[in-house]
Order: structure tokens, then C-alpha cells, then sequence
């Protein structure tokens, strides 16, 4: 098959340019720790029992660090629990989070905390709030009627 | 016309019968570099976010 | 003298293409309201809610307009170069495809307009809709897959009788188009046969849920190459043809359908990145195989500016760009997929981003997504088969398109162009600011961060609006075209650049790249889909929350 000179020096360019984002992505991925949100192997939660099922049955932000939470959170039609987080500026957070019945999404407008909850999964996803303000967490994946009135704040004093 | 530059296919090795494409590969290296500018613009805003 | 197109085959392309911009239509009036509704420029009556409108207009579009007007365009394709007329079984599978997915079309939109389905063209679970839509949409898909059959029963026909022969380009393209589709519909077959349909009818209580998610995006990949196959078909195709050139490599044109044909389908984690369930290391090597798939369309690309070169500079035009001059730009049947080919540019860029692992971050389920795929389907897509339309439509039923046909298509693209750009250049925008998609008007309680989405959901609403306008524009065309004078119509099909003999025959072994397909398939998928069914979560129940 003839390829024009030009053509295959362009095809080299773009594998190159491709292979240098998939590089870039890679090295901040798995060792940098900028990795997408993920779960623990094997952790599965019934979404109909998670009033029994740690760290579910008592959701909420608690401490485990200098300035270091765990925020457990079930999203659910239409809101999240727990109702609104406060943290001071510097926290890092460890967002761990399910839903107790569809599929929700979980964004913190403003930050690239956005995750998906689905029920019988648990997802995670650390972030660490530098700057002071109020932030909108609001659900981004289509859940019922209700689904545009479906969002919580997160303040950073 | 003025500027017959390119009239020749003129490519390096003069003899081919390669036809003339520098429009083309002008054009697609602009439009990669659209790509390289679009993707790095976007992770330099992911990583000022994150 | 242009040949006169086989009146029997005309009807099978015509009643698909003419069905197809009937959904356009419908799922146009639902795409305005939606942007109206979010502007706050109305408010719906009651009766009709916004996640039913978002429904029928993602299932009318993406599904109905798409698969119909590709079945029919690649038809009407197939009778042209294989001789000028269809097989009576191929033809005959066409009209029980036809019929098939017309009726799951009804049944589907039905089900939708009575609020039975409120679940969006991607029925996440465990959202439940009724069992009909489910059935509805296994109807549409059984329907193509006769449809591909009768395609695939011309080719094999031509094939034993041209022994020996390259097949024509089209129909090599339109063969690997639907073998991608069939290796593409095997996973939503799967999950709404074996999950949603015992699910939604109660014969089983819980569904897993990651593996649905998991079986459609197996699918909803490769649709996307599904509809961008047949767009390819035109620019490879039919527009040097509309320019008075040759195509300038077939084989690298068919090497491109290849490399889309094995590098379509095991990339779906690239729509799950943000998820559960599915650990970084299988996200990150489908995000690898997703950027090989981006390198056919390189190919594309610069194949697509050496035919403008190579026919400006053989009609004399000269200078780095003089050839640019050469190209036919009152010509409806250029034009309009030149526009798309733009549009493709952006659209390319942000699919990039978009499957870049966890960059996807920035933009998962915001309004950009929706900038993107409107970019991508809703203008290469859809303006290249407006393009296609306003030469096929004559052609296909024997009339003689006209001048003022050609001028009342540049009208009718242009403002087509013109509101995508107005919308999808708002919704980027947005949805780097966070606004969410699929989501209906909203303040979130007077939030101040919200507001800042205000202006450009009133961009949208004006850029949606003149995308009506345009289907107005359409329809007049579409009345007018009916009405043409009989006469001759070019079906514009392009000669190669490259003999015939220039191409490698290996390209055409099919049994080797279906194969190196499931190959892959395999490798990206069959670890990551084992774990979820030997380890499941639990299941979940089904959810009607509207």
C-alpha cells in the first residue's frame, strides 16, 4: 500500500501527540495519585439494608487526620445525607459515597470531585478544599422528577 | 498567476510521482495543533482545579 | 447520461430516509421546548413533563433518525455501484427490517409519550420503565440486524459474481458498517433481552446494576461509530464526486474502516470513568485503545484535504491554498458536508478530552458532554446527511433537483450551522463553569453559582430555536422535493485516484478482522465483566421516580 511521504510523517505526529497525552495521563494516574474515583475490590453494600451496613449506617464527616476527614455520604431521590459539610480551609477530604436507590451523581461545582453513586456500589475520592467559599454539590446524572432540585453546599470557613 | 512557488510537485525526492500536498499537511498540522493546544488547555484547567 | 435509479430499490431508500426526517422533526419540536424550558422562556403545560421531552428527543435522534437514515442511504448506495438494482432478498430483508423497527419505533415513542418510560435514551438502571419500551427497543435493533442482513446478502451477491474483483468502496464501507453494528448490539441485546425485560416484567426482583451500565456502553461506543461510518462514506465517497475529482487512496480510505471497525467497541469504560465498580487499570487501557480509534480519523482527515488539493491543483489551481478556490462552495451538496468536516474538528478535540481518564473529571456529565455530542452527531453527522438528502431524494425517486432546491439547502444548513454554533459554543462554555446536563430548569434555591449558568442557558434557547427554524426551512425543501419535476438526478459516486489493482486484497479478509475485533473485545472486556458477575454487588430493585 503507497503512502504519501507527508502522510505518514502526519500519522506520526499523531500517534506521537496521542501518546504523549496517554503518557502525561498515565504518570499522573498511577504516580502521582490524580487518578480517577474508584472503590475498594469487592465492596459491594446492600442498598436496601445500608441502615445496617457500616460505614453507611451512620453517614456523615469525621475526622481521621490533622486537618483529614472521611465524609460518608448516601445520595438518595433527591438530596444527600448528611445535609450539608463544613470543613476548614486545607481539609482533605476522603468522599466515600453510595446511593440507597438509582444511579446519582455527585459534583462539587468548582473542583473535579464528580463521582457516580451507584447503589450496591461504594465509590471513593480524595480532595483537599485550599480555598475558603461555598461550594454547590449538586446530582448530575438524571435520577426522576425531582432531579433539578437535587444538591447540597459544602463550606470551607 | 504570481507566487507559482509550489508549481512542481515538490516534494524532496524530485523524481516520485507523489502529487503536491503541502496545502494538506499545512492544514492538518493546524488542525493538530488545535488538538495539542485544546487537550493541554483543558488538563492545565484540570490541574488548577484539582 | 446519468443512469435512472431502480424504482423499486428508490422506494425501500426514500420510505427509510423520509421516516428518518420524521423523527428529526418530532425530536426537533421536543429539542426546542427543552432549550425554551431551561432559558426560561416557557414553562410546559401540563401533561407533558422535561425528562419525557429529553427522552424522545435522545431516542428520536440518536436512535431513530440515525439508524434509519443510514439503513436507507447505504441501501440506496448498494443498489448503485453493484449494479443499479437489489437482490429481491436483499431487498426483501430490508422491507422486514423496515417494518420491524417501525413498528418498535411507534411502540417506543408510545410508551414514552405516556410516561411509561421517562428513563432517557440511555434507561440507566435501576430506573424501571415498562416492559414495552424495553421490547421497543429489541424491536429496533432486530429490525437492523435483518436490515444489515439484506445488505450484507447484495455485497456476498455481487461478490460471487465479480470473482476476483475489489468490491466497489461503498460497499465495502457499508459492509464494515454493519459488522460493526452487529458486534456492537450484541452487548444492549444482551442486557435488555436477559436483564431489563425479565426485570421490568417482574420475573426476577434486583438487576446488577454495573453490569447493564457496563452491557450498554459496550454498545453506546461503537453507535457512534455507527453513525460516523456512513458520514465517512459521503466525504470519501460522494464528494470528490460533487467537486469533479477522485478519490485519493481507496486503500488507505478502507485500512480506515478497518482500523474503526477493530478499535470501536472495546473502549466503552471511556463513558464510565467516573464510576464504581470498574478499577483504574481496565478505565486506563480501554482509554488506550479509545485514542486508537482516534487515529483512522487522522487519517480521514488529511485523506479528505488531498482530494481538495489534488482536484483544485489538477483544474490549475495553484499556491499553498489555492486549491481551496477550487472547491464548489454554492453547492448544497458540498457545502453541507463541509460544515459537518468543520464541526468535526472541535467535536474530535473534546472527545479526546473527554476520554482522558481522569480528566474526564472536568466535564463527566456537564453540559459540555452535551456541546460535544451536539458537535459530533448533531452537526457532522446530521448536516452531512442534509447534504445527502437533497440530492438522494430527487435521485432516488426520478425527479431533477434544482437551483432553487440547492439554494433553499444552503439556507436551511446555514442556519443549521449557525444555531449549533450559538448552543454547542454556550454549552462548552457552561459546562466547564459545572453546569450540569439533564437537567431541567432550575436555580438550585437562588445559588449564586448557578447563576452564572443563566446567559448562556438563554444562548442555548436562541441557538435551539434557530435549529427549529432550519427544520422549518426543511420541511418546506422536503414539500418542494415531492413536488419536483421527473428528470434525472446524479447519484454522485467517485472513481479512485489509485487503480484498482493499487489496493491490497487482504483488506477486504473479513473473517481476520472480525476476528482481531472480538480479540480485542476480549482482552478489554472479558476480565472486568467476569468480575462483575462472579463477584456481583447486590442487586437493585427497579425505581419509577417520575
Amino acid at each position: 500500500m503507497h503512502i504519501h511521504r507527508l502522510e505518514k510523517i502526519w500519522i506520526v505526529f499523531g500517534l506521537v501527540m496521542l501518546a504523549v497525552f496517554l503518557t502525561v495521563l498515565g504518570i499522573f494516574a498511577f504516580s502521582q495519585g490524580v487518578q480517577t474515583p474508584h472503590s475498594y475490590a469487592h465492596q459491594g453494600v446492600d442498598p436496601e439494608k445500608l441502615s445496617e451496613t457500616p460505614p453507611f449506617d451512620q453517614p456523615g464527616v469525621y475526622q481521621v487526620g490533622e486537618n483529614e476527614y472521611e465524609a460518608v455520604i448516601i445520595a438518595y431521590a433527591f438530596g444527600f445525607t448528611p445535609n450539608e459539610i463544613t470543613v476548614p480551609a486545607g481539609a482533605k477530604i476522603h468522599f466515600v459515597v453510595t446511593s440507597s436507590d438509582v444511579v446519582h451523581g455527585f459534583e462539587i461545582v468548582g473542583t473535579t470531585v464528580n463521582l457516580m453513586a451507584v447503589p450496591g456500589e461504594v465509590n471513593r475520592v480524595t480532595y483537599t478544599f485550599d480555598e475558603p467559599g461555598e461550594y454547590l454539590i449538586l446530582c448530575n446524572e438524571y435520577c426522576g422528577v425531582g432531579h433539578q432540585a437535587m444538591y447540597t453546599k459544602l463550606i470551607v470557613t | 498567476m504570481a507566487n507559482d512557488v509550489k508549481r512542481q510537485p515538490a516534494n524532496g525526492n524530485g523524481h516520485e510521482k507523489e502529487p503536491a500536498l503541502w496545502g494538506t499537511f499545512v492544514a492538518v498540522l493546524i488542525m493538530g495543533s488545535l488538538f495539542v493546544a485544546g487537550w493541554f488547555g483543558a488538563f492545565a484547567l484540570f490541574l488548577e482545579r484539582n | 447520461m446519468a443512469q435512472t435509479f431502480d424504482r423499486a430499490d428508490g422506494k425501500l431508500a426514500l420510505t427509510h430516509i423520509l421516516f428518518a426526517l420524521a423523527a428529526l422533526m418530532i425530536g426537533g419540536i421536543a429539542g426546542m421546548l427543552q432549550g425554551m424550558v431551561r432559558g426560561g422562556v416557557i414553562e410546559l403545560p401540563g401533561g407533558i413533563g422535561y425528562y419525557q421531552l429529553l427522552t424522545a428527543h435522545g431516542v428520536l435522534m440518536a436512535l431513530v433518525f440515525t439508524t434509519f437514515f443510514i439503513i436507507g442511504f447505504m441501501f440506496s448506495g448498494l443498489s448503485k455501484v453493484t449494479g443499479g438494482r437489489l437482490t429481491g432478498t436483499a431487498r426483501g430483508l430490508g422491507w422486514a427490517g423496515f417494518w420491524l423497527m417501525a413498528v418498535g419505533t411507534v411502540l417506543g415513542t408510545v410508551m414514552i409519550l405516556a410516561n411509561k418510560a421517562t428513563v432517557l435514551y440511555t434507561f440507566y438502571a435501576p430506573l424501571k420503565a415498562s416492559p414495552w419500551f424495553y421490547i421497543a427497543l429489541a424491536l429496533v435493533v432486530v429490525g437492523s440486524w435483518l436490515s444489515g442482513a439484506g445488505m450484507i446478502a447484495q455485497y456476498v451477491s455481487w461478490r460471487k459474481n465479480n470473482k476476483g474483483k475489489i468490491s466497489p468502496l461503498f460497499a465495502f464501507m457499508a459492509v464494515a458498517t454493519m459488522g460493526l453494528w452487529y458486534i456492537a448490539t450484541l452487548g444492549v441485546a444482551i442486557t435488555v433481552l436477559f436483564q431489563f425485560i425479565p426485570w421490568s416484567f417482574g420475573w426476577v426482583e434486583k438487576i446488577n446494576v454495573m453490569l447493564s451500565r457496563t452491557l450498554f456502553w459496550y454498545f453506546g461506543h461503537p453507535l457512534v461509530y455507527f453513525w460516523l461510518m456512513p458520514v465517512y462514506i459521503c466525504w470519501y465517497v460522494i464528494v470528490p464526486k460533487v467537486i469533479g475529482g477522485k478519490i485519493f487512496s481507496d486503500a488507505l480510505a478502507r485500512l480506515a474502516f478497518v482500523l474503526l471497525l477493530l478499535f470501536s467497541t472495546p473502549v466503552g469504560f471511556h463513558h464510565q470513568l467516573m464510576e464504581p465498580g470498574i478499577t483504574p487499570f481496565w478505565k486506563f487501557l480501554q482509554v488506550i485503545l479509545t485514542f486508537m480509534v482516534v487515529v483512522p480519523s487522522l487519517i480521514t482527515a488529511f485523506a479528505l484535504f488531498a482530494t481538495f488539493e489534488t482536484t483544485g491543483r489538477a483544474k490549475g489551481y495553484k499556491g499553498l491554498f489555492g486549491w481551496f478556490r477550487a472547491l464548489p462552495w454554492k453547492d448544497v451538496r458540498f457545502l453541507a458536508p463541509f460544515m459537518g468536516m468543520v464541526a468535526f474538528i472541535p467535536g474530535g478535540i473534546g472527545g479526546i478530552i473527554n476520554a482522558s481518564h481522569q480528566m474526564n473529571a472536568l466535564v463527566h456529565n456537564t453540559i459540555w458532554v452535551t456541546g460535544h455530542f451536539h458537535l459530533t452527531v448533531a452537526t457532522a453527522v446530521a448536516i452531512t446527511f442534509f447534504g445527502i438528502a437533497y440530492w438522494l431524494i430527487p435521485a432516488i425517486t426520478g425527479r431533477r433537483m434544482t437551483a432553487s432546491i440547492n439554494r433553499l439547502g444552503i439556507i436551511q444548513v446555514s442556519l443549521w450551522a449557525l444555531g449549533i454554533l450559538v448552543m454547542s459554543g454556550a454549552m462548552h462554555i457552561s459546562g466547564l463553569l459545572g453546569a450540569p446536563r439533564r437537567t431541567s430548569d432550575t436555580t438550585y434555591n437562588g445559588n449564586e453559582i448557578a447563576a452564572q449558568w443563566d446567559p448562556y442557558n438563554l444562548l442555548m434557547a436562541i441557538g435551539g430555536a434557530i435549529l427549529f427554524l432550519s427544520l422549518i426551512v426543511m420541511a418546506v425543501a422536503l414539500i418542494k422535493m415531492i413536488r419536483l419535476a421527473k428528470g434525472e438526478t446524479e447519484y454522485p459516486v467517485a472513481e479512485s485516484l489509485t487503480p484498482a489493482e493499487a489496493t491490497p486484497r487482504w483488506l477486504e479478509r473479513w473473517g481476520v478482522w472480525v476476528g482481531l475485533a472480538a480479540v480485542l473485545i476480549v482482552v478489554a472486556y472479558a476480565i472486568p465483566i467476569a468480575d462483575m458477575i462472579a463477584n456481583p454487588a447486590p442487586g437493585a430493585k427497579g425505581y419509577v421516580l417520575w
